[in-house]
């Protein structure tokens, strides 16, 4: 049997651009094309969720992308993941600090009176979840009008946004391990190398940080509810800015180019000894991510923590196998794989389908 | 100068790349420029350390643009300036590595320039009193839980 060529879609395949099209602007006289600015203020968690699982911190192609893919999370990471690879690489960066990051949200589970204090931000953690049914005919008179409210009810007087972390001072009170100051090996680029297990810790830590955030949560899930023992207590979840710095080409001072906004999270979990040959610390995980994605965030804390449990002592649980993590969180690897399942499978099908009379006739003939 | 190199890129870049150029074309009409570098705009790479164990990891990419330049003044002078931005405009990197050179060296006009610097440092200050106003009208009392004597663990 040979290969069947598929011919005749074109027309077909360009009609279902134009239909997607006509889908996207087919509103009537009050038809108003979303603008980049308007998509990442208004849709600014799920544009966030698009610069994460892009793995690219370009805001105005992150809103384009959801744009032109009318809001489908994983075909909009997809596009800007393509536009990425179309471009060069200029360089690495060097090592941030994220006590730097110019902070908009910083809360604790661990402590009340954290070093610096809690600040909420802006959050929907204390939100109702009832329906706001007056946004139903907001005008954009009453939209412009709330920003100006509220602006003009700030607080002239402001503190600090920068802040020590939470786990500095657990550290000082010698309750975590002690980190190796020593210089670490390069970091694992994921964008350069294939994942060959086993693979270090940096390479599971940026793998997650462009995961796809419902396949993060269900793994993370799956350990909270008992498939696992992390059992975290979050010391401190951050939303901020950090500032990206880079040598000035001719001077070498250290230069600010912009900023990300990102994500942290770091979590305590179930303390452990060295066989009794060192002090029991609180085992630790860490997630980060571009963007303002909690979930996201603490989900990859636990998967790290999880990640950890399993390199060190075998993995009981998939949420503790780096293989079976770090090969199925990856958004558009996993949807480009359902989604080939679309695609014409003819002679794949035509052969099982070959299989299943030849069978059918071979278990007639014996009963006969 | 009370606004440093190291705040110009961002503070340059708060205005548009033809406001930028303008001022420059009105600047450099009897100057040469030529790249000592061509411009580039691509990727970089953002590396972190995780607070847990110091490990440092790749978070992701970010938009880069770089550009190095050299004026040859009309008294035949040289003088470089360089910009590195997050961002990927090309006219805009060209335009902010002139004004580099342009206020490193004080070259003449070099005020005009310095001017649109005082107005992006603004802007970006006033930006980051609003979030810190933000923080400081979200931050969480707990003198008032421990007077109830509640607590929540």
């Amino acid at each position: 049997m040979g290969y069947v060529a598929i011919k005749g879609g074109g027309r077909a395949i360009d009609g279902a651009a134009d239909a997607l099209e006509l889908l996207r602007t087919r509103q009537g006289e009050s038809a108003r094309p979303l603008d980049t600015d308007t998509i990442e203020k208004q849709l600014y968690f799920l544009h966030s969720r698009i610069l994460s699982e892009g793995g690219l911190y370009h805001p105005q192609l992150a809103s384009l992308a959801i744009k032109q893919s009318l809001g489908d999370t994983l075909e909009a990471s997809f596009a800007l993941r393509a536009y990425r690879s179309t471009k060069p690489r200029l360089l690495e960066t060097p090592v941030h600090d994220t006590s730097n990051m110019r902070l908009i949200r910083r809360i604790s589970a661990s402590f009340k009176d954290i070093p610096g204090g809690q600040m909420l931000g802006p959050t929907t953690d204390y939100a109702l979840r009832l329906l706001r049914m007056d946004l139903l005919n907001e005008s954009p008179e009453q939209f412009q009008a709330i920003a100006k409210t509220l602006l003009a009810g700030l607080p002239q007087q402001s503190g600090a946004d920068s802040f020590p972390k939470v786990l500095d001072s657990l550290r000082a009170e010698g309750l975590l391990p002690q980190v190796n100051q020593a210089a670490r090996e390069q970091p694992f680029d994921i964008t350069r190398e294939p994942l060959i297990f086993p693979v270090p810790r940096s390479a599971a830590l940026a793998t997650m940080a462009r995961g796809e955030t419902g396949s993060l949560l269900a793994i993370a899930y799956s350990n909270m509810r008992g498939y696992g023992d992390v059992h975290p207590t979050v010391a401190e979840l951050r939303v901020g800015y950090l500032p990206v710095m880079l040598p000035h080409p001719i001077s070498g001072e250290l230069t600010e180019v912009g900023e990300v906004l990102m994500t942290e999270c770091e979590v305590v979990a179930m303390y452990q000894g060295d066989d009794n040959k060192s002090v029991p610390t609180f085992t630790l995980g860490y997630g980060a991510c571009f963007g303002h994605n909690e979930v996201k965030a603490i989900s990859m804390a636990i998967l790290d923590r999880a990640l950890q449990k399993g390199m060190q002592d075998g993995a009981e649980n998939p949420s503790e196998d780096p293989e079976f993590v770090l090969l199925h969180v990856d958004g558009i690897d996993s949807m480009g794989f359902a989604s080939h399942y679309k695609m014409p499978h003819y002679v794949t099908f035509q052969s099982d389908m070959d299989r299943l009379r030849t069978t059918q006739q071979k278990q007639e003939a014996g009963h006969e | 100068m009370q606004i440093k190199r190291h705040d110009w890129p961002r503070a340059l870049a708060t205005q548009s790349t033809k406001q930028l150029t303008a001022v420059l074309n009105e600047m450099t009409t009897r100057w040469t420029i030529t790249p000592v570098q061509l411009p580039q705009t691509g990727l970089g790479m953002l590396q972190l350390r995780d607070s847990a164990f110091n490990d440092p990891y790749f978070l992701g990419e970010i938009p880069l643009a770089s550009a190095w330049v050299s004026i040859r003044t009309e008294d035949q002078q040289e003088y470089q300036g360089a910009a590195q931005l997050m961002d990927d405009d090309q006219d805009k990197i060209e335009a902010l590595a002139v004004c580099d050179a342009i206020l490193a060296y004080q070259l003449p006009g070099w005020q005009a320039l310095y001017q649109l610097v005082e107005i992006g440092m603004a802007a970006l200050t006033q930006e980051q009193q609003l979030r810190k106003a933000m923080l400081a009208k979200t931050r969480v009392d707990f003198a008032l839980l421990n007077a109830t004597e509640q607590d929540d663990d």
